[in-house]
């Protein structure tokens, strides 16, 4: 079975015209998505091999473009793989993906520093 | 995510005797009561520990209406020693499967906050008060005010208003520096920092503004309460006006700069979220997507803008004196 990508559950998305916000909780980054990466977000669930060819035929650079920014929805695990049906996305005019990613917030999130969690659940203790 | 919800439930059921004897140790022994706003709600503060109260209560606004129930109490605290049940867990934060039960062990304080749905009745339980740092008294039992208000209409945001102006930016941003001057001025303000907002009107919370030493002086302000590397000033002792609610007509997103002229900029309503959802998010732990929610319900029904301050006060007031005139 072909593997399906889907919106990372943990991620919270809105939409605004051409514009995807993504602010994720746990970690603390949030991100904006432009252009070609908002359409492949729209294109969710999706299947791999049908990313590329939602733009039509694309020149070389181009292509190179969209599968970078694809490359960092997954790097962030914005998307997560999943065994559900995936949809054939409509084509769509290809623009310049734009991920932006902003961490200046991350530091708001503070972990517990004196515990880890460990293989016998929680708490293992660890030396301050 | 929940990774084991029977386990989970367990700790609801450990963390709902927590509370149990929070609230029985303070009942025990009543040495305070006073009501305060709490945004568009209100609370009943009850406590056993009258210095506690005294050290907590000073930059809350009264209140005549009761609204929900907030113990207090100081005492030896029971550490938190759960199953790791949940990934919220490594930030000692349990929220149970239904959402009705939210509780935060600080572990820096040695701090319980406990919040109760159901019953409306929170527990801050405080080690010590020595512990306790200082922004627990400009901004008190702000999780639990937090959690109360994320099962209403209402939301707690990191943001402050000027008149019907709402300004959203994280710390730095210039937020409190924009508010104090603009308030000095005589515009009326809800808060610099952290506000309640309800169907668009914006509610104050604490009577708190916090600046660092340089805009104090700046703005001619005396010696206040240290917080952090800020000074803090209640707005009331300020003479500044504090209304009991105004509506909300555009956000404003300030942006310190170092032009002579303020300068002003229509933004999407996706950079509003981008200055407030996540400030807001990642500070206020728990129902986050409840306080997303609200957040993308206010950024989508008014105008939002991009307000680049000048390093001249006198022109930043009558920038947003006008703005607030005007849209």
């Amino acid at each position: 079975m072909q593997q399906v990508w889907v919106a990372n559950p943990a991620v919270t998305a809105d939409r605004f015209d051409g514009e995807v916000v993504l602010i994720c909780i746990s970690t603390g980054l949030y991100f904006s998505l432009r252009g070609a990466a908002a359409a492949l977000w729209a294109a969710l669930p999706v299947s791999e091999p049908d990313i590329l060819g939602m733009f039509g035929d694309l020149p070389e650079s181009d292509r190179i473009s969209v599968q970078s920014a694809w490359g960092q929805l997954k790097e962030h695990e914005l998307v997560v793989a999943s065994d559900g049906p995936s949809q054939e996305p409509a084509k769509v005019a290809f623009e310049a993906p734009v991920v932006e990613v902003y961490s200046d917030l991350a530091e708001l999130i503070t972990l517990d520093p004196v515990h880890e969690v460990g293989a016998k659940g929680w708490p293992e203790k660890h030396d301050p | 995510m929940i990774l084991d919800p029977e386990a989970h439930g367990r700790t609801d059921t450990a963390i709902r005797a927590l509370l149990a004897l929070g609230y029985e140790q303070v009942e025990d022994k009543i040495a305070w009561q006073s009501c305060h706003k709490a945004g568009p709600a209100s609370f009943t503060l009850v406590s056993s520990h009258e210095a506690a109260a005294r050290l907590l209560t000073p930059y809350l606004f009264p209140a005549t209406a009761p609204g929900f129930t907030l113990y207090l109490h100081v005492g030896p605290v029971p550490a938190w020693d759960f199953a790791h049940t949940s990934d919220r867990h490594l930030e000692r934060l349990h929220v149970s499967e239904d959402e009705l039960l939210t509780a935060q062990y600080d572990v820096g304080t040695r701090c319980w906050s406990i919040w109760e749905e159901e019953s409306q009745r929170g527990l801050l339980w405080i080690h010590s008060l020595e512990d306790l740092p200082a922004w627990h008294q400009t901004a008190p039992f702000r999780n639990l005010i937090h959690w109360a208000l994320a099962h209403t209409s209402a939301v707690l945001l990191h943001a402050g208003t000027v008149d019907n102006l709402l300004l959203a930016g994280k710390g730095g941003s210039g937020k409190s520096t924009t508010v104090a001057a603009c308030a000095l001025a005589g515009m009326g303000t809800c808060g610099d920092d952290m506000i309640a907002v309800e169907d668009l009107h914006a509610y104050p919370v604490f009577n708190s503004v916090k600046l660092d030493a340089s805009q104090a002086q700046r703005l001619g302000f005396g010696i206040g309460l240290q917080v952090s590397e800020k000074a803090a000033y209640r707005y009331t002792d300020l003479g500044m006006r504090v209304p009991l609610l105004a509506e909300i007509t555009a956000i404003i997103i300030p942006i310190v700069s170092n032009a002579d002229r303020c300068s002003v900029e229509p933004v999407s309503a996706a950079v509003a979220l981008l200055a407030l959802g996540p400030s807001t998010a990642f500070l206020l732990r728990g129902h986050e997507q409840q306080s997303l929610e609200k957040i993308k319900a206010l950024v989508r029904a008014v105008p939002c803008y991009e307000l680049k301050l000048s390093h001249d006060l006198k022109d930043v007031t009558d920038t947003l004196s006008f703005l607030k005139d005007s849209v």
